[in-house]
């Protein structure tokens, strides 16, 4: 494989007295989507919080070769990490387009003394890209109140490829969308991964991640219990048993789809 | 040594009142997620009530139990109402709008104290033993122990309460999730009730007990909150225990720094001790709570619901200012000079304003220094004039480029913590600024104030008493009016301009969610450092115009009270909007508003009090009824329809062109 472009290695996380994640090593390849899988509180989350910054965390994390693990959240954004959150959390008083526009600066200080003057315009054209690739060119000029789940969703996505990442986190991208819905999202990840940007995929739904992904890693109580190609994962007994409880994994299959 | 142990243990009681101050801001965090700003103003309450209970104020005369029971009873009452009124209809709203509607009920409160018991202190009869006991030798009163073992035994009580009864853990529960603490059938309105009455019933009981030794003051009272927000940082809003030890710690420390100020070593100015080095104190220990505890402060898991105020687009700027502008101008030369003059300080107190509408309304962060902060640039332009010969234009240059550096210091020392706590830092550092520099004969301009020199450019006098007359030929001159005047309108449209840049999206984005910024590559410190560099700029400039307009500076101008009434009527007209800030600049102490209601309306030595009634009134109807603020409301309704055009206009372009593949 090409060198990664993330490369997180023995991360642990410790809250208070529960160990969430121990020793969790996880890469993402150029142009690979990984899943990233576990029933809850596996430590999904926490291993996207951690590798983000927004954790404090034990390993090492880098992006294409450069170790972001002392950088705060924001300087590990520009150095090429890009991330979504579970429930969005967009900005609530900005528009879309101006949602994106923050996301889509890189601001130094000679800009910031310039913007107290000059007025930068929030409709660019990677803003205007972003929401093209994700379909969703018409709510530009919409207030984040007045979307529905599902666009919330996806103008989180396209927050996050805004900026140009290196790599892109996904946390839980999927939840609250219909199969229809989850399915064409699955097309439109795979579309933008194989336009050259990498992703890790967090989601529950387990047909979406065996269906998009290159790669899976499973997660259960902090730890990796299985990696490898979906096809392999999916009849894995730990990860079966993970999901099903040990009694029910000789009779059931995990995600077989119909 | 002996008069050391004497004014440690004088100490006792001052640190009883601030133990209790703030054990009730503890009790109001831990039941309804605010920092209770009022807090300070129950010790108030409860003293001047019993006052009047016991020396028949209302007619008759009460003996003390009967008195202190009326009092308390009171006190309970009070809490019902200020839950009702200020807490419960904003139990989803954003931690911002909490802090504003405490100090929503701060305003109201000492307006009606101040309208009903007058300005001046009282003496409270005295409740518990004038006896003295000795101590090491030395006589001390009893009453000192007394109330300092009263807010102990009140601490270890509130203590065991919280972690031994169902209502105890109910609170806790909810302070940790409010939203499944409801699905498990608490009622957060009921735990926010219960911690409301508890904590305004023991502090008011400490306050009765304590009036007689502290003294009772409607002006002074309402700031022991300072100290107590110190006290309860360090408690980090949760441990009664570490809140009272500190706030004991507190009261013995200001005693000493009280006996030392009297020592031949400590640092004297013309022969007389340097001034303000108690508030100096305060201040710089809230720094250091902030450093040491700020990034371990807990979030309250709060459901919020509500955001903050919508933040419209302006559009259209210079058609709608110019007709504002012209009138100014008109009014400028027409009008007669006590008009003229309230015109002028209108539209310094507009550049004030302005600076709450970036920092409290963009980056969502409540600051009252900038009041303070004006102060500073207006006498440091007084010196530079006076003992250095700079004058215009350089010396207003340098008066600003000083406050507004100051000012970034301030707002820096808050950067570790989370949420709306650069309240108290400014809190603190107002009244440190006002005390220590302010009050100083050297720096500030001491009991006399400081003159300034008016400005003038190559020969030609830009101040106020510039040949050029209004109509009836007194002063102040139309010229410096018009100068305030441009400068107002450029420093409108820059801010007004801000929030349609990438900076200002950039501060919307932190005021929205500090992660998410974050996570978007903004820099969030950075971003709050730029915001109160541009409020600490914005006020700055008002305070070099201020000193201009009333060519001398006292420090009076620059009090903590008439910050805190500034930064309340911004919030209720619309602190995310520009004409909130010219009407609030319109309707400060000295401008157009009270001048006219003075002039025909209220008596005049009271328009202060009144104004600040109806600003605290209306801040508490405002953010019940219209919690984006008066003017916003219609703003949004029009920046509604222009969306939905500039939609519609998009996408007919889209649909004109073929498709293309993604």
């Amino acid at each position: 494989m090409a060198s990664p472009i993330l490369s997180a290695r023995g991360v642990g996380v410790r809250y208070g007295g529960v160990q969430a994640l121990s020793e969790v090593d996880i890469e993402v390849g150029p142009g690979q989507i990984v899943g990233l899988i576990g029933p809850n509180g596996a430590g999904k989350t926490t291993f996207i919080d951690a590798a983000t910054g927004f954790v404090r965390c034990t390993g090492s994390v880098e992006v294409a070769g450069r170790d972001v693990g002392r950088m705060r959240p924001h300087a590990r954004v520009r150095a090429g990490l890009g991330r979504t959150w579970q429930a969005v959390e967009l900005f609530d008083a900005l528009t879309v387009a101006e949602n994106l526009a923050v996301a889509a600066r890189r601001p130094t200080a000679w800009t910031t003394l310039r913007e107290l003057v000059v007025n930068g315009d929030a409709a660019k054209p990677s803003v205007g890209h972003a929401l093209e690739a994700l379909g969703i060119m018409d709510l530009a000029e919409a207030m984040p109140g007045e979307l529905s789940e599902g666009q919330r969703k996806l103008v989180g996505m396209a927050r996050a490829f805004v900026g140009e990442p290196k790599v892109v986190l996904l946390d839980e991208p999927a939840a609250g969308l219909d199969t229809d819905e989850s399915a064409e999202l699955g097309k439109q990840l795979r579309r933008i991964g194989d336009q050259g940007t990498p992703m890790l995929l967090i989601d529950h739904d387990i047909n979406l991640v065996f269906a998009t992904c290159d790669h899976v890693v499973v997660l259960e109580f902090g730890r990796v219990i299985a990696t490898g190609r979906p096809a392999d994962v999916r009849r894995d007994p730990k990860v079966v048993s993970a999901y099903l409880g040990s009694a029910a994994s000789d009779d059931i299959k995990v995600g077989e789809e119909s | 040594m002996e008069t050391l142990v004497l004014f440690a243990l004088l100490g006792l009681g001052s640190g009883a009142v601030i133990a209790a101050i703030a054990l009730g801001v503890v009790l109001s965090w831990r039941g309804s997620g605010s920092i209770n700003l009022a807090a300070g103003a129950t010790v108030m309450v409860a003293g001047y009530v019993f006052w009047a209970l016991r020396t028949g104020f209302f007619g008759f005369a009460l003996q003390t139990v009967p008195a202190m029971i009326l009092t308390l009873l009171f006190m309970a009452l009070y809490a019902v109402v200020v839950e009702l009124v200020a807490v419960r209809p904003l139990r989803s709203a954003s931690p911002l709008a909490k802090l504003v509607a405490s100090l929503g009920v701060l305003l109201l409160t000492q307006a009606l104290v101040l309208l009903i018991f007058g300005t001046s202190p009282l003496n409270s009869p005295s409740v518990l033993t004038s006896d003295v006991v000795s101590v090491f030798g030395v006589a001390v009163p009893e009453a000192q122990f007394i109330l300092a073992g009263i807010v102990v035994v009140l601490a270890c009580g509130l203590a065991v309460v919280y972690r031994f009864t169902g209502f105890g853990l109910a609170t806790r529960a909810a302070s940790e999730s409010e939203s499944s603490a409801a699905l498990a059938g608490l009622s957060p309105d009921a735990i926010s009730l219960g911690n409301s009455v508890l904590g305004h019933v023991a502090t008011g009981f400490v306050g009765v007990l304590a009036a007689s030794i502290v003294g009772l003051s409607a002006t002074t009272l309402p700031l022991l909150i300072i100290p107590a927000l110190a006290a309860a940082l360090f408690a980090r809003f949760t441990s009664f225990g570490i809140a009272c030890a500190v706030s004991l710690l507190i009261g013995i420390g200001e005693s000493l720094l009280y006996q030392a100020s009297n020592e031949s070593w400590f640092p004297t100015q013309n022969g007389s001790a340097i001034p303000g080095v108690q508030q100096m104190a305060e201040f710089l220990l809230i720094v250091i709570a902030l450093w040491w505890r700020g990034s371990g402060l807990p979030l309250r898991g709060d459901l919020v619901e509500r955001s903050l105020p919508m933040v419209p687009n302006q559009d259209r700027l210079v058609v709608r200012i110019a007709p504002v502008a012209i009138a100014c101008a008109v009014a400028l030369v027409v009008l007669p000079s006590d008009f003229r003059q309230a015109v002028i300080t209108g539209l310094v107190a507009t550049i004030l304003c302005l600076s709450f509408v970036v920092i409290m309304g963009y980056v969502g962060q409540l600051s009252v220094v900038q009041l303070a902060l004006a102060g500073v640039a207006a006498f440091t332009l007084s010196h530079l004039g006076a003992e250095y010969g700079i004058g215009f234009p350089l010396g207003p240059v340098l008066a600003i480029a000083t406050a507004t550096v100051l000012g970034v210091l301030i707002g820096a020392s808050a950067l570790r913590v989370r949420g709306v706590t650069l309240v108290v830092v400014t809190l603190a550092a107002a009244i440190a600024i006002e005390q220590f520099i302010f009050a100083n004969p050297d720096w500030g301009g001491g009991q006399t104030g400081a003159s300034v020199e008016s400005p003038t450019l190559f020969g030609f006098n830009l101040g106020t008493d510039a040949s050029f007359r209004g109509l009836d030929g007194s002063q102040p001159s139309p010229v410096f009016g018009f100068l305030a005047l441009v400068v107002t309108v450029l420093l409108y449209l820059f801010v007004a301009n801000l929030r349609r840049g990438d900076l200002g999206r950039r501060m919307l984005a932190v005021r929205s969610n500090e992660r998410a910024a974050a996570a978007a590559g903004v820099n969030v410190r950075a971003v709050k450092i730029q915001g109160f560099a541009i409020a600490s700029f914005l006020a700055s400039v008002a305070g070099v115009l201020y000193a201009y307009d009333f060519r001398t500076v006292s420090a009076n101008s620059y009090d903590t009270m008439t910050a805190l009434a500034l930064v309340a009527s911004v919030y209720v007209l619309g602190v995310t909007l520009g004409q909130g800030a010219v009407l609030a600049g319109f309707g400060a102490a000295g401008a157009v508003i009270p001048l006219i209601l003075q002039t025909w309306v209220l008596p005049e030595n009271r328009v202060s009090i009144y104004m600040q009634l109806i600003i605290g009134a209306g801040l508490l109807i405002q953010l019940r009824f219209r919690p984006d603020g008066l003017l916003v409301s219609s703003a949004l309704k029009r920046e509604r329809r222009a969306r939905a055009s500039r939609a519609e206009k998009a996408l007919s372009v889209v649909g004109a062109k073929p498709q293309g593949g993604v």
